[in-house]
């Protein structure tokens, strides 16, 4: 490893630290338009007491759309760093010939975004609590569960982020060509997000319903338990929802106080107990585990006499990935138009796996 | 001892080499010698173990190459192109190499730089082909490998470099026994460095054998027929390939006998004379002979 860290260690560490910079700022940017509640008539402190509490949620918008965007884009840039040296056919075959087991590359560039990852989030969570807290005693409140709120937070999001960054070796680990291998990750990226957002659109038009367990497993919204607590009323174009209430406990000016009320923050809150998402972030880190360990396994069978793939179902895989974009596309603008749209993805699939399976041409045979 | 045994490698299902066997010894030097096209570098691929062998195995001392470490420190390789890492620099390459391989050797690069002259702040992109054949060929002495592979070391070198590089290859056989494993189109200068040739053709070895033994079987005779006589006339099978100004033919003959040497006094030569051929004349006619059995097989 300390040969390997030598070679790319300088790039890593940059990365680390314009990574923290950017997402430290971000938070503490974020955090800063935390502002305070105050009434004036004692009658509504209890609102008082609620506001102050659910304007915490933005905590939760940072952890679970903030930072999973942050992460997404600042991973395609590392990796756009790291495959710099693999730009053409010659640098790859140099790298080849270097005294390195492939296996221990893929190795050891998990560990390090692993740790980049746990590193940066663990940082970001300190300084969410940090701000949150004396956030909180500016307005003579404390809140018992936040430390353990955000611990769980943070554990679920360095899991969820995890789960992410083997989807995105895996993806890697079938494409040879450096700009390839970025343009299959932005796709991923693009993909998922448009599948999600079709996922929803879809099943609000077909299945009157918006969530469902396995798009709030894969959009990180299940660990909160939302999807539980949600009753859905048929009445507004997008639904609309309450939360099964869970009664909140905060201190304000020494005294005890339970909100009963709906607010936001209960999602938040949900965090206090371990038992509301540390399945969740073992089933993430198990599909990380999977994922990662496919990765080293595909590894000893990457060729570089391949021409665009290292396996046949390389092309397949990216050619699903397109065409699923592509329906994602086609039944957000028109939803009903089912058939059409997945007869036409069909052959832009086939279309694209023929012009990447095609074998290559030698002269003289 | 490089040991390639029943090698075969394919492109999406289409053979390239087929069941190709040779050894390069410690100490020796053997050519690899074929057409464009013929699978000389995709069997250096697999040699150096940049590919895996669909069948068959590539041993260093009894040990595979592919993805094993402890083998490719100590191969060698000069690829056709020396592309390394275009951004980096010269020294960065040394520092690269320096860092992979403890056996890499700073002084004797900066010793071999004496006489290549390459700039440590060039960038490896910025450098002619030549002065990336000489980073390639210094880079990979400097880390005073067991063994060396050379996919067309002398390409883009000019004739002073060429002639360094021939020098110092020698000398560094000579002192470090390395086993050195030369593809070339130059066959004046494997003919020089060489003690055994491998000729590929169509992905398939069709001759492994040791130069002398080559130039035993091919024989050039300057003949001299008083008067002169058609060309055509000259046609005993293993006759290769005739020339000749005024009244004195040259021709190449494939094993020559006293049964040819009578035959071709019965068509009147007065003076027969063996004279020394080179391993490109010996190349080209081993292939027109092997283009002309190919056209009477198809007539």
């Amino acid at each position: 490893m300390k040969k390997w860290l030598k070679q790319y260690g300088i790039r890593y560490l940059l990365f680390f630290v314009t990574f923290l910079l950017v997402i430290v700022r971000k938070t503490i940017v974020e955090l800063s338009s935390l502002r305070p509640h105050m009434q004036v008539n004692n009658n509504a402190l209890e609102w008082q007491v609620y506001y102050n509490i659910a304007g915490l949620e933005r905590i939760r918008e940072l952890f679970i759309d903030d930072y999973i965007k942050i992460f997404i884009l600042g991973f395609l840039a590392l990796h756009f760093l790291i495959f710099m040296d693999e730009r053409n056919q010659t640098e790859r075959e140099f790298l080849a010939t270097l005294p390195i087991k492939k296996k221990n590359v893929v190795w050891y560039k998990i560990l390090i975004e692993v740790m980049i990852t746990f590193l940066t989030v663990s940082v970001c969570a300190l300084i969410i609590y940090i701000k949150a807290d004396s956030f909180l005693d500016s307005v003579s409140m404390q809140a018992e569960w936040l430390g353990q709120s955000i611990l769980g937070m943070m554990i679920t999001t360095i899991s969820y982020l995890i789960m992410i960054l083997g989807a995105i070796h895996l993806l890697e680990a079938l494409v040879i060509k450096w700009e390839y291998k970025l343009i299959v990750v932005g796709l991923c990226a693009g993909t998922v997000a448009m599948f999600m957002h079709t996922f929803n659109s879809v099943l609000e038009t077909k299945a009157n319903s918006i969530y469902h367990k396995l798009y709030g497993f894969f959009n990180l919204l299940s660990p909160s338990g939302c999807e539980y607590n949600v009753v859905r009323y048929g009445v507004h174009k997008y639904g609309c929802w309450e939360y099964t209430m869970t009664p909140v406990k905060v201190i304000f000016e020494g005294e005890e106080c339970w909100i009963n009320k709906y607010f936001s923050a209960t999602t938040l809150n949900n965090y206090e107990a371990i038992s509301n998402y540390i399945w969740y972030a073992v089933a993430y880190v198990a599909i990380a585990v999977v994922l990662f360990g496919v990765v080293l396994a595909m590894t000893k069978h990457q060729e570089l006499s391949r021409r665009d793939f290292y396996f046949d179902s390389g092309s397949i895989i990216v050619g699903f990935m397109i065409g699923t974009m592509i329906l994602s596309f086609l039944t957000a603008a028109n939803p009903e138009a089912w058939t059409i749209n997945i007869i036409a993805t069909v052959i832009i699939i086939v279309a694209f796996v023929y012009i990447f399976h095609r074998k290559r041409i030698i002269p003289n045979k | 001892m490089i040991k390639v045994e029943n090698v075969s490698k394919r492109y999406s299902k289409i053979p390239v080499i087929e069941h190709i066997y040779l050894t390069v010894s410690r100490g020796e030097i053997r050519g690899l010698i074929g057409n464009n096209g013929a699978g000389k570098t995709t069997l250096i691929k697999c040699i150096t173990g940049i590919y895996k062998p669909d069948d068959g195995s590539v041993l260093y001392d009894d040990e595979k190459i592919y993805d094993n470490p402890d083998v490719k420190h100590k191969v060698g390789y000069v690829s056709d192109n020396c592309g390394y890492l275009g951004r980096y620099s010269v020294s960065g390459m040394v520092r690269l190499y320096e860092n992979y391989y403890p056996n890499f050797n700073k002084e004797k690069f900066n010793t071999l730089n004496e006489e290549f002259g390459l700039s440590l702040k060039s960038k490896v992109k910025n450098l002619s082909k030549g002065q990336k054949m000489r980073l390639g060929f210094m880079l990979e002495l400097s880390k005073q490998p067991e063994y060396l592979i050379l996919d067309e070391p002398t390409s883009g070198l000019d004739p002073v470099a060429k002639s360094k590089f021939m020098e110092i290859l020698v000398q560094e056989v000579e002192k470090g026994n390395i086993g050195v494993l030369i593809s070339s189109h130059n066959l004046g200068d494997l003919e020089k460095l060489c003690d055994t040739i491998t000729l590929i053709e169509d992905g398939k070895v069709t001759n492994n054998t040791n130069v002398d033994d080559l130039k035993e079987q091919f024989v050039k005779l300057q003949v001299v027929i008083p008067g002169g006589i058609d060309s055509s006339k000259l046609n005993l099978p293993n006759i290769v390939n005739v020339s000749n100004v005024g009244s004195v033919y040259t021709i190449i003959i494939d094993n020559y006998d006293k049964m040819t040497e009578e035959w071709l006094k019965s068509k009147g030569a007065e003076l027969i004379e063996v004279i020394d051929m080179g391993l490109e004349e010996l190349y080209v006619s081993s292939q027109s002979r092997k283009g002309a059995e190919q056209n009477e097989k198809m007539a």
